[in-house]
């Protein structure tokens, strides 16, 4: 059960078995098969940047997401077959669930850690790979095999170069267990303890041991540094071979080298899934799983409550998968942001597509099979599917948002035009004041649609200046009821989907969410949010006041390049926000 | 408006014998311990105060009061209350509390504002324009002292996915900033306190690899700036405290471990097994704290229309009959939650009483009313504690803190600040604790509030 008020739904876990269930993962296994970081590499250089005019806020001590440890123990021993670590939801900020002011370690994570961290060794060492210099019974030489092996490991769980300070604590504990335990347990147990380090755990950045520090009081990263941020924002996961290379090798301490590695990462698949889960969040994906639908007003039809849960469970999954083979293809053939409010390709059931009135290519499928409550198996197959363009236009006009916010007899223009304010638009609405009067107040009459139940917001003179912004962008979807279908009439009346748009670049009426979308997609005030919502990610942090100039660069940058999201997150990269750290504000 | 820290008294010889409550004294001197176990119920939209509140005896409203429920029939309960007369000898009931501080915390995001005031009392941490929990909710404060450092601190449970709206996820926080997050799904209960896996070498050995990990997190000491020094501060402590726990679990044992749960997702099937799991983590003290999140209940639950309680009902209390019945049946149907708490406690035995003598037992709500009304706010407190605690007591307070909050009458004052009661909870767990932790707050007159000291019609 899930409140859909105001927007809000619980987090859904940001898990890699549950996409592994819908895509395949077997290109990050290929991506990761090429283990090249046991050479000894030197430091990298240690040319400072030149100082640049962008000033950045303090940095913020980044843990590890459970989809970024997933990720990363998939790559760590190379395969995915590995029991998945789950860990207690984090709690978002702005929808975002890797915000480091709520990310605290708690007891039940450590100890999910520790708990986790036993299944996950103990299956790498059933199946060793190639990770491991010996059988997993230690072979003729178990010692030798445990310090070579761990000498490469520790060093590829913590992303750099290690001490011999370092060295010697991991393997001077593996002696000891070794003594008393014998090879397998004493390897277990050194893993388990590697992969519990706040050094793999944790972003850890040491900041002026070898650089000094900046007028503005910030230091540049070093190569490894750079390295572990890239991947971990453009992979969820550790650096690759290659990557580890060009760190050692001093090119990551240039902004060409770091543009060059990150058009490269772009290229691997596992951006895409990166993305898929940028796009989750700042999308509120995780409403899907919480949607509920009165089935007296939209499956009358159907004969008991087991044929409705049935058909709202298919009906979840279809919206579920749907999300992810859009964002996936819009990627591929657009991945601009206008693209993303506009584009009229999406996939569909046979059901979905009737609430669309899509055109289906039966040529193409992919069926999906997913245990729903451990009990029912549900199966739908999806078709790619091109929509009407007189009634759809992009996310925004999709069954995954337009259900996402509905209640469960009516649509809600409320949840829908908040959403556009604070998500695409970056201007949240106030919260309601504190004195709401109660609709029912202020109707005295019975409404007849349902913009009448809520217009009576905007009629009371404390709701007004609020949802006058939030009605403008929420009356346009007025076309789409509770399933998202096309309606020209609500309740027997005919739909008045007007509205305005205010505050932005791109102001003045509008009617329907297809020319809202539209409106919006050659706004600069939707680009710049979206930038804003990217470097939140990115940062794992809001922004602060220090960060103005840095982002107002990259949103200039964003806008000149027709909003082209991948080439934001090179820039991104590129910046001198995210190649330096800062310790404290001016 | 000042805040202070939370005033430690036995800490306090010096210079601060002013602040030794009479209570306190009081006390110290009864014969009896305090209980060494907290149970926490917090639901959703607050109450129907009229329905809720009662006044049998025809008692001045304007008047602070105390009455004797041991003689009350169940309709003299009062409707929302009203199945908890089984138990009206073992709770008590404050009637005329206000979140006061929260009134004066910013504006808008009524719910959160008042998650967060109602069970810390203090203001909240605004990060990002949201109100955020300022301080450790009560269950943490409590815990800091009651819980055993070699078992679990405290277990977190939600039903129906919690009740954090906006998908913040819970609102017990450890700290500032520190949300703990809940376990929902009774399956991931049982697994984390019964599931423990086969001995063998690996898990026999856990706690040298906890040692090693301290010892980690030491030699990265000293290396970090300190703010990213705080939080590996704060994990290291985490993992040290694991390795307490894990040699102190291994030595627990629980009889009556009931069977894995098959289901998730059942409001009252979860609530149920999450009881019956928690009754028997506290009865062979694998925890000493508790807390329930109970999620927003559906129109189904209470056998109004399709829609959205909240949307719907909640906020119509006090303009439309079926919205005032709705929300009525809302309090009710958790006053059944609360008196299953009960019942669960006390159905086991315990030395010469039962588990229930040695908990105490609270249900706290979000805002007071679901109108968004922050004054008036109830709470029901009961279970063990006799020897610090009067139990089967009716207390009122009138509407006598010089601040006007947001109230559908408009009235000019709010009940008694909720900083009184969350002070009392501490007491009566043997807690010197005297203020939590805002301790006055002054209204637009520039008149002063306290908020500090207990309820002293509760303590005994």
């Amino acid at each position: 059960m899930t409140s859909l008020l105001r927007g809000g739904g619980r987090p859904r876990r940001p898990a890699a078995p549950t996409l592994a269930s819908l895509l395949v993962l077997a290109s990050l296994l290929v991506a990761a098969s090429s283990l090249a970081c046991s050479e000894d590499v030197s430091p990298p250089s240690e040319a400072p940047l030149e100082a640049g005019p962008a000033v950045t806020a303090p940095t913020a001590l980044h843990r590890l997401t459970q989809t970024q440890l997933n990720y990363t123990l998939q790559d760590l021993f190379l395969t995915t077959e590995l029991p998945a670590v789950e860990l207690p939801p984090d709690i978002p900020v702005h929808g975002f669930s890797n915000n480091a002011v709520t990310r605290q370690a708690s007891p039940f994570l450590v100890e999910s850690l520790q708990r986790d961290m036993q299944a996950v060794t103990a299956a790498a060492m059933d199946a060793p790979g190639p990770w491991l210099d010996c059988t997993s019974d230690g072979g003729s030489d178990p010692v030798a095999c445990g310090h070579s092996t761990l000498d490469r490991m520790i060093r590829r769980a913590f992303r750099r170069q290690v001490s011999q300070d370092e060295l010697s604590w991991i393997l001077g504990r593996f002696d000891q267990w070794y003594a008393s335990l014998g090879f397998r347990p004493a390897m277990e147990l050194a893993l388990q303890t590697l992969l519990q380090t706040p050094d793999f755990l944790y972003i850890v950045e040491q900041p002026g041991l070898d650089a000094a520090e900046g007028a503005d009081g910030s230091t540049p990263l070093s190569g490894w540094e750079v390295a572990s941020r890239m991947s971990y924002f453009l992979w969820d996961s550790m650096p690759d071979a290659e990557l580890f290379r060009a760190a050692a090798a001093g090119e990551l301490d240039a902004e060409a080298g770091v543009r060059a590695q990150a058009e490269r990462m772009l290229a691997n698949s596992r951006a895409d899934f990166m993305l898929l889960h940028f796009f989750e969040q700042w999308l509120a994906a995780d409403l899907i799983e919480g949607i509920v639908i009165d089935p007296e007003t939209y499956f009358s039809e159907l004969e008991d409550e087991e044929e409705s849960g049935g058909k709202i469970a298919a009906f979840r999954l279809a919206l579920d998968a749907e999300f992810e083979l859009f964002l996936r293809d819009f990627m591929r053939d657009d991945g601009t942001l206008a693209g993303l409010l506009t584009t009229r390709q999406t996939w569909a059931t046979e059901d979905t597509a009737d609430y669309y009135n899509a055109t289906l290519d039966t040529s193409r499928s992919i069926t999906i099979s997913k245990f729903v409550g451990m009990v029912d198996v549900h199966e739908i197959t999806m078709y790619p599917a091109t929509l009407p363009a007189d009634q759809r236009a992009g996310f925004l006009t999709s069954l995954p948002f337009l259900v996402g916010h509905a209640h469960p007899v009516f649509p809600s223009p409320v949840l829908r035009g908040v959403f556009v304010r604070e998500r695409i638009l970056c201007q949240p609405p106030g919260s309601p004041p504190d004195d709401v009067p109660p609709i029912e107040e202020l109707e005295g009459m019975e409404p007849k649609t349902n913009r009448d139940r809520y217009s009576a917001h905007s009629n009371n003179p404390a709701c007004s200046v609020c949802h006058e912004a939030i009605d403008g962008v929420g009356f346009p979807f007025e076309h789409y009821d509770s399933l998202g279908a096309w309606r020209d009439q609500d309740n027997g009346y005919p739909v008045d989907a007007s509205g305005a748009v205010l505050g932005t670049d791109v102001d003045g009426p509008v009617n329907g969410a297809v020319e809202l979308s539209e409106r919006l997609a050659t706004s600069r005030t939707a680009h710049d949010c979206m930038v804003k919502q990217m470097y939140r990610y990115a940062m794992h942090r809001n922004e602060a006041p220090d960060d103005k100039d840095s982002i107002a660069a990259l949103q200039e940058a964003f806008w000149r390049d027709g909003g082209r999201i991948e080439g934001m997150l090179v820039e991104i990269v590129a910046s001198e926000a995210f190649r330096t750290r800062r310790e404290k504000s001016q | 408006m000042s805040v202070r820290r939370r005033n430690f008294l036995t800490a306090m010889g010096l210079g601060a014998g002013s602040l030794f409550l009479p209570s306190l004294s009081r006390r110290a001197r009864a014969s009896g311990t305090p209980p060494t176990r907290f149970v926490l119920m917090y639901s959703a939209q607050g109450t129907v105060p009229d329905r809720w509140s009662t006044n049998p005896t025809d008692q001045p409203a304007d008047h602070s009061w105390v009455e004797d429920m041991a003689g009350w029939s169940v309709g003299e309960m009062g409707e929302i209350l009203a199945p908890l007369h089984a138990y009206r000898s073992q709770i008590s009931v404050v009637d005329g509390l206000g979140l006061v501080s929260a009134e004066a915390d910013g504006s808008g995001f009524r719910h959160e504002r008042a998650q967060a005031h109602s069970l810390t009392g203090a203001n909240a941490a605004w990060v990002g324009g949201f109100p955020y929990a300022g301080d450790a909710t009560i269950d943490q404060v409590i815990a800091d002292v009651v819980a055993r450092p070699d078992r679990y601190r405290s277990l977190e449970l939600s039903v129906g996915g919690g009740l954090s709206y906006d998908g913040y996820g819970s609102v017990i926080y450890r700290g500032r900033n520190q949300p703990l997050p809940v376990i929902d799904d009774p399956r991931l209960l049982w697994d984390r306190l019964f599931g423990a896996g086969m001995n063998g070498p690996i898990q026999d050995n856990q706690a040298s690899v906890l040692d090693a990990l301290s010892e980690r997190y030491g030699a990265l000491a000293g290396q970090l700036n300190p703010v990213d020094q705080q939080k590996l501060d704060a994990h290291r402590e985490l993992v040290h405290a694991l390795e307490a726990q894990i040699v102190g679990l291994a030595e627990a044992v629980c009889d009556d471990v009931p069977a894995r749960p098959q289901t998730h997702g059942d409001y009252d099937t979860d609530f149920a097994a999450q009881l019956g799991m928690a009754t028997v983590a506290l009865s062979c003290d694998l925890t000493r704290v508790v807390s329930f999140q109970m999620g927003q209940l559906t129109n189904a639950q209470l056998g109004a229309p399709p829609g959205d309680v909240h949307a719907d009902f909640a906020h119509g209390i006090y303009d439309s009959q079926e919205a005032s019945d709705v929300m009525t049946a809302y309090g009710n149907y958790h006053a059944s939650h609360f008196a299953q708490i009960l019942a669960a406690l006390e159905a086991v035995p315990e030395g010469e009483g039962t588990l229930l003598d040695s908990t105490l037992v609270v249900w706290m709500s979000e805002m007071a009313d679901s109108w968004h009304g922050f004054d008036r706010y109830p709470v029901v407190v009961g279970g063990g504690g006799g020897a610090c605690l009067r139990l089967g007591r009716y207390v009122h307070f009138p509407r006598s803190t010089p601040y006007q909050g947001l109230q559908y009458d408009q009235y000019p004052t709010m009940g008694l600040p909720h900083q009184r009661f969350l002070v009392s909870l501490c007491q009566a767990m043997g807690l010197p604790i005297n203020a939590m932790p805002i301790t006055e707050l002054y209204n637009a007159m520039g008149e002063r509030i306290d908020c500090s000291g207990p309820i002293t019609e509760l303590l005994a």
